[in-house]
């Protein structure tokens, strides 16, 4: 006789992740089979209900006419701010789960019921091998190109994640195309283009020793793009690095001949100019 | 694995006093510092906390399992160390008798004496897939253990520790640059360590993003 069933103390309790404004309530546990969440490269299928005050925010998931069905969800593939979110919530839930929950918004929370009807696929992130961690890191900065103008901080999670994903398969020379399906070269590659990419985001941010940081490759290789040679310099300038910036913009082949790289020489020089005179006179003002 | 057949309670529990538990098993090839203390006992038949703990330690999940249909309170033994089952099951990897404590409402948070969770143990045998199950299931990612060590902080201590520290940097909570009392981040740790250190930069600032409460 069991005096105990596995689980039942499970229902009603509470998740939450109170910096992004997340929190479930677990309502109940059906055909409860084993213990299983979904991992970050997941393919499940979910069902919403009760949504309440979306209120026209964007989101494919708790969109009207998918409400009471089956829906399959592919994590990471998420494009609005509201949609990431969901996807957040359905990790934490267990296979049968349904449960109530909330993502918190300046104004009021928009709340749903969530039912993960079942996992499909689910692999935990230390077991992709390089081309799966390839395709995750690539998926990932599309979604983050695709979110950018409109989204830019969620851009800025999904390239962070994509950069983080590749650095776990870090140092890149030892794989080869033959034996890794993916070569050094190509991960490489797709590694300084979510760092150029990284580096647009903190620029908007105003994180320039992190823009330094990311576009370090820059120093490091010939054939870095106009793109990364460009953040960089304006990272140093904002840095009031003039000589640093210079140097960059002036390693561009006809940098006067490109509208972006011209005006950010001219603003170089004028800023240049102008704490030149500041120096001048702040030794003027010590000796007088 | 299924040698308790019978429902009858007491039964079972003979069966499980009078199970054959070989002596020396618990002897430690270990040389590490927290884990180090868990000792043998020998006589786990004694009490039904002593019995799961030594039953997890032994990979016996149909006993496991059958203590906990006796009595689920099991599930919060410990030893003289403070180490429950779900630390000897982590740092086992035994990732069916974790997932099979967890539905039993073992503590994810529970503190060795030296206030290590199931985490930092996991973490020191490099048992990723213990540690995803454990993040997954409400283990506190940034615990700080005697030391103020971190379970990343104990990951880095290991030399090939790609995949914990992997789990553990992909968490959306975790603090990667927390300090522990000799003022040292993880990463300071593996940069002198191991060979995973590059998997570490995941860590940098450069790579924190918060997205925060939506519009």
């Amino acid at each position: 006789m069991e005096k105990f069933k596995p689980m039942s103390w499970y229902i009603g309790t509470e998740w939450k992740l109170p910096s992004k404004g997340l929190r479930k309530q677990v309502l109940s546990l059906d055909n409860y089979n084993q213990l299983v969440k979904p991992h970050l490269f997941s393919k499940v299928a979910i069902k919403i209900e009760d949504v309440e005050n979306l209120n026209g925010r964007e989101s494919r998931y708790l969109s009207n006419e998918l409400l009471g069905q089956e829906q399959k969800v592919e994590m990471g593939s998420s494009l609005t701010p509201v949609d990431c979110y969901v996807e957040l919530l359905v990790r934490q839930l267990v296979a049968g789960e349904r449960a109530r929950c909330y993502i918190s918004t300046k104004g009021e929370d928009i709340t749903f019921i969530l039912t993960l009807l079942k996992i499909h696929e689910t692999k935990e992130i230390h077991k992709l091998n390089a081309a799966e961690i390839y395709a995750l890191a690539l998926r990932y900065k599309e979604n983050g190109v695709a979110m950018f103008k409109q989204y830019p901080i969620f851009a800025h999670d999904y390239f962070a994640r994509a950069a983080k994903v590749l650095i776990s398969y870090k140092p890149f020379e030892n794989l080869s195309a033959s034996s890794d399906s993916v070569s050094g070269e190509a991960m490489k590659l797709l590694f300084t283009q979510i760092q150029t990419n990284l580096a647009a985001c903190l620029l908007s941010e105003e994180r320039f020793e992190d823009v330094i940081y990311q576009t370090k490759f820059v120093e490091e290789e010939a054939n870095s793009t106009e793109k990364s040679v460009y953040r960089r310099a304006m990272a140093f300038y904002q840095l009031k690095e003039y000589e640093k910036a210079q140097k960059l913009i002036e390693s561009i082949p006809n940098y006067q001949e490109k509208k972006e790289f011209f005006k950010l020489h001219q603003r170089l020089a004028e800023s240049w100019k102008s704490s030149n005179e500041q120096y001048k006179n702040l030794v003027k003002r010590m000796f007088n | 694995m299924g040698d308790y057949d019978s429902d009858d309670e007491k039964s079972q529990i003979e069966k499980l006093r009078y199970a054959k538990v070989p002596r020396g098993m618990f002897v430690s090839g270990w040389d590490d510092d927290a884990d180090e203390l868990i000792e043998e006992d020998n006589n786990p038949q004694a009490s039904i906390e002593r019995m799961i703990l030594w039953a997890v330690n032994e990979n016996k999940i149909s006993e496991v399992r059958d203590i906990l249909k006796l009595d689920a309170e099991a599930v919060f033994a410990r030893d003289d160390d403070g180490y429950t089952p779900l630390h000897r099951a982590c740092y086992n990897n035994f990732v069916d008798i974790a997932k099979l404590l967890l539905e039993y409402k073992a503590d994810p948070n529970a503190r060795t004496n030296l206030g290590w969770t199931p985490l930092h143990s996991a973490c020191k045998w490099s048992n990723a897939e213990c540690a995803a199950l454990l993040l997954q299931h409400g283990s506190d990612v940034n615990a700080k253990s005697e030391g103020e060590q971190t379970p990343l902080h104990v990951t880095a201590t290991v030399s090939n520790c790609r995949n914990t520290a992997t789990v553990l940097l992909m968490n959306e909570e975790i603090n990667p640059r927390a300090l522990n009392n000799s003022e040292e981040t993880a990463g300071e740790i593996a940069r002198r360590t191991g060979m995973t250190f590059p998997v570490f930069e995941m860590g940098h600032q450069a790579y924190d993003v918060e997205t925060g409460i939506i519009d």
